[in-house]
């Protein structure tokens, strides 16, 4: 259970409603506070007002927050230090506007707990879940990042009753690199060793192993597109300023290729997401 | 999943220490260059734009001092002395012929004048030692009852009559100039124009282009007629020939481009995957031209092939990427993944084939020659360049568009074709066959050794190498010699002494015994020097008498008999005293004689008052750089072999793999030396950097052939099996630039430039024999050092 | 090969500018060479009066200045010591070493056996095996040293007694010339040589030396002051005349002795410039031979009473005459700019290939034709070719 909150931030799109409804099936299910951030100013006869005056009709108290800092992502942070809520929805805007990154963007870059941005209205329930891990990587963050996403696809799919699938991409051959990067079909058994060991390791039993040669960027919203992915649980790093320009982040360039819901975390909040699943 | 002897169980750490920091920076580039295209796009045209518009502004930067190795005692010596051997450095030589008669009538002398005093007005003649029998420093001298007589060769009373032209006759007769200014036979005179190397009033360094175009429209178009022939030589106007030969330089390269085009077309089936290689290929150059101007470099006729070079090896690498593109295309990936993955797969042999190209043109550095110097620098960093538009912006611009249908219809074609012309090289990869390749590699080497002896250092033949025996500086200078006594193949030995002491009778009477002792070292022709001026002026004062022809005892009679002397005898300081030789030609076996002897003569007379110390003159500079090639041949095969093979070494992280890929190289090495001794072309400045270019070039074929075959290996497959895959994706690549390259350059046989010529020959057979190597030695080399291994267990393999 | 040009104080200055110039120059080289003289002795090693003569593969190539015979073998002396034997007529040459490396003037054999040559720095050398060896007889140190002994002792004891008509202050001249020479050191060339048997011979030379000797070059007397020479010009040629001896030289001096050398009286010259070379010749039709004397600008003499009188020889050209041979009536006569003339008498004299410009030094016969040698080296004519030519 979510004891903490979960903060929908609805923009101006008309997507926010999409995003509103699962914030209220999370937050049913879950059992947990729910609270709204608008990012602009909404007309008291907008939709959403209405569908939130009808929800705390039935019961359900949703604080709104209004719109005061500078930009939304401050709005966002501002309100992450008043409250440190569980977990951030919104919608997915795929609209990029501008040499600088996009708000999305920088939601993963710097939002410190969750973020899951809405792209579908279907439900969750009866779908797969996709978990997707970097078992080959040796960096301690990694590591850490396919446990916690593991962990929470794991959770949300019991949840949910949906299937769980995994997902690796490795890295495409490099020609005069060590012998199992030199060809595909030995990455890929590497690979797939590496997952099953993964899994095995921390007890859980994934319906599918989708394991394929990357980019990931490629291979990722491929393997969505083909099973019908409900959910896409991933990892990211969160690289900001001069490394987020020139590097980026995978989770973010995946966003305009999935037609899923994507659940992303962010590596160094091993910590919170351990606290917050205690709680299931 | 089957495990391959060729799989380690565990990376060893100095591979993977290695490996770290390579995958790092390709997954950043990587990153960078797919997800920022268009920045990335837009830097690559400002900086083409920026270069190409220096390049245009590059120019011809020829010098007599940059093609003599600085460093050398002789040179070291001659820059010394340098101010005081004016004439003895840079000259012009026109000759003025008379096609019918003599030259003792008045159209002619008329001629003649007007020749000379047009050459005293062109810029960079040294005009106080302009000689030609008009200018007034050439004289005729006579002993009569009375004492002397004398005067200038053409007296103030010369009218163009009769008497006046008979009068001159007798004049020529006893002025000495027979065979110096008048030729031998009477039909042709010449007018010496010493050349500044630097305008004294500018300081702008000698235009040789400009001056040779002078020479020629003042000169050669505006006095040649019916009657009269104009001919040129000197060292001036061989550059002057060069330069202007770029021209046809330039033409022979716009054919091997499009000869590429053409081939590379009917190869990959696709447009796309044509234009942009070469396309990028050609950025390549144009940035390199670029560069090379803002660092101050200019072409001299030497680098002019570097472009070139740079274009060939674009083009190698260029294919390869396009190659994997349309590998990748064929199983299935779009455009921008297809680029994205064929980047990743090739960058490390492209990045290591090219830091080899580029570390093993630098290692021409150590030659102690400029204009050598100047050709490493040019060379690396075209090939730095081309890391840059090839690796880069290639698979940048492939990613927009990708290779055509046709292309990947073609290679899918390919792929599945049960048996494939390949089929029948795949021998070699299996032990039978591998012995006979590795066999007739040996007899291939034993004959290339033997046939290396016979290389010789320096130039074989007469005239200006660079040129065609035929070409019409060549023919000049044949005529030259034929016609007058004064050779054109000149070494200078300076005897220094302290100042005011060069007339002294110790110094006289050493350098009598010294020009004495030359008469007996074979190829010398002559000597002359101050010595010879005393002894003919002092029986001058005798009446002629020739039994005063002798160096006095007595310093006032020495005196007296110096007291006018002919520029470029003594320096101004009396501390200088040339002597200068003429040779029977230059050939590196003479000139290596003369200057033992020479030595030998120095070490023994050598003393704290004089001293004799090599050289100067075109045949001394030849022979310390003949000196400084022979040493540095070897040391600049050993470094270029060296560098290269640490960097194979560091990038396969095997010995056995760099044998495989360095053995093939060093073969076409010994037989590329073979076949310059074979045609005749000796190792001079020209042809020295060639073998170097060579490996250079050899090695990106064995690392992208060794990089594809070790895929296959590791999955399992066997070296016949690995090997025909190989063959069909990389191989033919390789085959093909081999051959489209080859074809490009052999046609420069027809260069009027022999110095193009030769090359095109060298390359040609350098594109061709490493390419054979390659495909042929590499894996035979592979199948025998390997061959044992394959039997043992898995956990003993320890190979990639 | 580089002609030079000539200092401007010697074009047209006139005169005898060179000797009377030279007789008062002498006084004042003295003290510039004072100071020379004490120039690095270290160079004493390579001395070339001391230093034998290098072996040359083109030792047959280069400045030749004389030709004698020596029986039936040839031998040339030139530049640098060189010395070079045939054996064949003159068709193939060998060089043998000398004990010297200055320039050698003159060579002669008074038989098969015995021969000097000598040369620049007062050098002698001798010979007694045919010149395959050589050993240095004087040099002109020695020679310095020999004439201020001669003149101190003849000064001391108040004259030569076989010179009456010589004055005091003559003799002291000659003694303080010495004196001058042992300080400028070994400057003197010596120009012609000449031996009438292997025990008598003279030497002459530069400035008016005269040598004599009569035991084969073991000792040499000094005879310069016996010649009526105040202008001390060069000593070109020696000719030995019927009984008499004929000395020409520098601006038309000619010198005659009927003592074999001890006395000299001066003749008539007439010529005011240099005569090179005497010869001693008949032309066809002639019953007694005359003496040619060759000289500057083509001048040609011959003297039917032994040098009393002289009648001019027309010649064709202004080149000056050098040398001259003769066998049976036909003469040989060369000289600068390639003058070679032939002829069987002196009134057909016809020049032979004017159009070699090589100086020439000397000329000797042998069987089939003429061997000459000059600024270039050896020529041989034959007489065929001589034939030819002619027609």
């Amino acid at each position: 259970m979510f004891t903490k909150t979960v903060l929908i931030a609805l923009d101006a799109s008309a997507a926010a409603e999409i995003a509103f409804k699962r914030g209220v099936l999370i937050a049913d299910r879950m059992g947990s506070k729910l609270e709204v951030l608008w990012l602009f100013s909404p007309l008291p006869d907008h939709p959403l007002m209405r569908l939130i005056a009808a929800l705390s009709v039935d019961g359900m108290q949703i604080k709104q927050h209004y719109h005061e800092e500078k930009n939304f992502l401050q709005d966002v942070l501002a309100r992450w230090q008043k409250d440190h809520f569980a977990l951030l929805i919104k919608s997915c805007d795929t609209t990029h506007k501008g040499i600088l990154a996009p708000l999305d963007w920088q939601l993963l870059r710097q939002t410190p707990c969750p973020v899951l941005l809405v792209k579908r209205d279907s439900l969750w329930e009866g779908g797969q879940i996709m978990a997707a891990v970097d078992p080959l990587s040796r960096k301690k963050s990694c590591l850490q990042l396919n446990l916690s996403v593991l962990m929470m696809a794991a959770v949300i799919s019991q949840e949910a009753k949906a299937t769980l699938d995994v997902i690796v991409s490795y890295s495409p051959p490099m020609l005069g690199a060590e012998p199992e990067n030199q060809s595909s079909s030995l990455s890929a058994d590497k690979a797939s060793t590496a997952a099953h060991a993964l899994l095995k390791g921390m007890q859980i039993e994934p319906a599918t192993y989708h394991i394929g040669e990357g980019p990931p960027e490629y291979w990722i919203p491929k393997v969505a597109e083909e099973q019908h992915a409900a959910l896409m649980v991933i990892g990211t790093h969160g690289r900001d300023g001069i490394k987020g320009a020139l590097l980026g982040n995978t989770a973010e360039r995946i966003l305009d290729r999935l037609s899923c819901d994507v659940l992303v975390l962010r590596a160094g909040l091993s910590a919170n997401i351990d606290a917050l699943l205690q709680d299931i | 999943m089957s495990k391959s002897p060729y799989t380690s169980g565990k990376p060893s750490g100095l591979a993977s220490a290695l490996l770290g920091p390579i995958k790092l920076s390709e997954q950043i580039i990587e990153r960078v260059l797919f997800y920022k295209r268009v920045p990335v796009l837009f830097i690559f045209i400002l900086l083409t734009l920026g270069l190409g518009f220096q390049a245009v502004q590059i120019r011809p930067d020829a010098s007599f001092v940059k093609m003599i190795p600085s460093s050398h005692p002789y040179v070291e010596n001659y820059l010394k002395y340098r101010n005081d051997l004016s004439g003895l450095g840079n000259s012009l030589r026109v000759v003025v012929e008379a096609k019918e008669g003599d030259i003792f009538t008045t159209t002619f002398q008329n001629t003649l004048k007007q020749v000379t005093d047009e050459a005293f007005f062109i810029p960079g003649v040294d005009r106080s030692a302009l000689k030609s029998i008009w200018t007034p420093n050439v004289r005729w001298t006579e002993v009569t009852e009375e004492g002397f007589e004398g005067g200038p060769v053409i007296s103030p009373e010369y009218d163009g009559s009769a008497a006046s032209l008979e009068q001159l006759r007798t004049n020529v007769l006893r002025s000495g100039q027979v065979g110096i200014l008048v030729a031998n036979d009477f039909k042709s005179a010449i007018i010496q124009m010493p050349l500044f190397d630097k305008d004294p009033a500018t300081g702008e360094k000698l235009n040789y282009q400009v001056l040779s175009s002078k020479v020629e429209t003042l000169i050669r178009e505006k006095y040649e007629n019916a009657d009269v022939r104009i001919r040129i030589t000197g060292f001036a106007k061989i550059v002057g020939d060069l330069i202007d030969g770029a021209k046809s330089v330039a033409l022979f390269f716009a054919m091997a481009i499009a000869i590429t085009l053409v081939l590379l077309y009917l190869y990959s089936g696709s447009v796309t995957g044509t234009l942009i290689p070469i396309g990028c290929s050609l950025v390549a150059v144009v940035w390199q031209m670029g560069l090379l101007k803002i660092f101050g470099y200019g072409l001299d006729p030497y680098s002019m092939l570097v472009p070139f070079l740079v274009f060939a090896i674009g083009v190698s690498h260029g294919v390869q990427v396009v190659n994997t593109i349309r590998l990748e295309q064929s199983e299935g990936a779009d455009p921008w993944l297809a680029a994205r993955r064929a980047f990743r797969a090739i960058y490390i042999p492209g990045l290591t084939a090219l830091l080899s190209d580029g570390l093993g043109f630098v290692t021409l550095m150590v030659i102690d020659i400029q204009v050598i110097q100047d050709l490493a620098v040019a060379a690396s960093v075209g090939v730095a360049v081309i890391v840059m538009t090839n690796l880069l912006l290639l698979p940048l611009l492939m990613s927009y568009v990708g290779v055509g249908k046709k292309a990947i219809a073609k290679m899918q074609a390919s792929q599945n074709k049960e048996s494939s012309p390949w089929q029948m090289l795949t021998v070699f990869a299996k032990p039978r066959g591998a012995i006979i390749a590795v066999s007739f590699a040996l007899v291939a080497l034993g004959v290339g050794l033997y046939g290396s002896q016979n290389l010789k250092i320096g130039d074989l033949d007469k005239g200006a190498p660079e040129l065609r025996a035929d070409s019409r500086y060549n023919l000049d200078n044949a005529f030259v010699t034929d016609h007058y006594s004064t050779s054109s193949d000149i070494f200078v030995v300076m005897a220094t002494t302290a100042p005011n002491q060069c007339t002294s009778y110790n110094t006289l009477s050493t350098v009598d015994s010294f020009q004495e002792y030359l008469t007996d070292v074979p190829g010398i022709q002559s000597s002359v020097s101050l010595v010879d001026v005393s002894k003919r002026v002092t029986a001058g004062l005798n009446e002629g008498n020739l039994k005063w022809r002798s160096v006095s005892r007595n310093q006032y009679v020495i005196n007296a008999s110096l007291a006018y002397v002919p520029s470029g005898f003594m320096n101004g300081s009396c501390s200088l005293l040339p002597v200068i030789i003429f040779l029977d030609d230059h050939k590196a076996e003479t000139l290596d004689r003369i200057s033992a002897a020479i030595a030998d003569f120095a070490a023994e007379h050598n003393s704290d008052a004089l001293k004799f110390e090599m050289a100067a003159g075109n045949s001394g500079f030849e022979a310390a750089t003949n000196d400084v090639i022979g040493t540095a041949q070897y040391e600049m095969l050993a470094w270029v072999y060296g560098v290269v093979s640490i960097l194979c070494l560091l990038t396969f992280r095997s010995v056995k793999t760099v044998i495989c890929i360095i053995a093939p190289l060093a073969l076409t090495s010994v037989l590329c030396q073979a076949l310059m001794a074979y045609l005749g072309i000796g190792v001079k400045v020209a042809t020295l950097p060639v073998i170097a270019l060579g490996v250079g070039i050899g090695v990106d074929y064995g690392i992208y052939i060794y990089s594809r075959l070790s895929t296959y290996l590791v999955q399992g497959k066997t070296l016949p099996e690995a090997y025909l895959a190989t063959l069909k994706t990389t191989g033919s690549s390789v085959a093909f630039t081999g051959l489209t390259l080859a074809i490009g350059v052999v046609l420069w046989v027809f260069s009027p430039i022999k110095f193009q010529a030769d090359m095109g020959i060298l390359l040609t057979f350098m594109f061709l024999w490493n390419m054979l190597g390659a495909l042929i030695l590499l894996p035979a080399l592979a199948c025998l050092l390997h061959n044992h291994k394959a039997a043992q267990t898995e956990e003993n393999a320890h190979v990639y | 090969m580089m002609f030079p040009s000539i200092p401007q104080i010697m074009i047209k200055s006139g005169g005898n500018m060179l000797s009377v110039t030279k007789f008062s120059q002498r006084a004042r080289w003295c003290v510039g060479f004072i100071v020379m003289a004490v120039t690095p002795l270290a160079f004493a090693a390579m001395d070339r009066i001391e230093t034998p003569s290098h072996l040359s593969g083109r030792a047959a190539e280069g400045l030749l200045l004389d030709i004698a015979h020596a029986g039936d073998r040839l031998v040339a002396v030139g530049d640098q010591g060189r010395i070079l034997l045939s054996d064949d007529q003159g068709v193939s040459w060998k060089q043998v070493q000398a004990p010297v490396s200055v320039l050698l003037t003159s060579v002669y054999f008074s038989d098969a056996q015995h021969g000097w040559a000598v040369g620049h720095d007062g050098v002698v050398i001798h010979t007694e095996d045919a010149g395959d060896t050589w050993l240095t007889q004087l040099n002109g140190r020695q020679l310095n040293q020999l004439q201020l002994d001669t003149y101190q002792t003849l000064v001391d004891a108040g004259g030569d007694p076989q010179a009456q008509d010589l004055p005091m202050d003559e003799l002291e001249l000659f003694l303080e010339d010495a004196m001058v020479a042992v300080e400028e050191g070994p400057t003197q060339p010596l120009l012609d040589v000449l031996f009438v048997n292997n025990q008598l011979g003279f030497l002459l030379g530069s400035y008016g030396v005269l040598l004599k000797t009569e035991d084969a070059g073991v000792h040499w007397s000094v005879l310069s002051h016996r010649l009526p020479n105040p202008g001390r010009f060069h000593l070109n040629a020696l000719l030995v005349e019927k009984q008499s001896l004929i000395i020409a030289g520098e601006a038309g001096v000619l010198f005659k002795s009927d003592d074999m050398g001890d006395s000299w009286i001066a003749l008539e010259s007439p010529y005011e410039g240099s005569f090179f070379g005497l010869l001693s010749y008949a032309g066809q039709g002639q019953a007694l031979s005359q003496v040619l004397a060759l000289g500057l600008r083509g001048h040609l003499f011959a003297s039917e009473d032994s040098g009393d009188s002289w009648q001019q020889i027309a010649v064709d050209s202004t080149a000056s005459l050098v040398s001259a041979a003769s066998n049976n009536n036909e003469v040989m006569l060369v000289g600068q700019g390639g003058l070679v003339l032939t002829g069987k008498t002196l009134d057909k004299l016809t020049a032979f290939e004017p159009q070699d410009r090589r100086a020439w030094s000397a000329v000797t016969r042998v069987n089939d034709g003429w061997v000459l040698v000059g600024e270039k080296g050896i020529k041989r004519i034959s007489d065929t070719a001589l034939g030819a030519d002619h027609e």
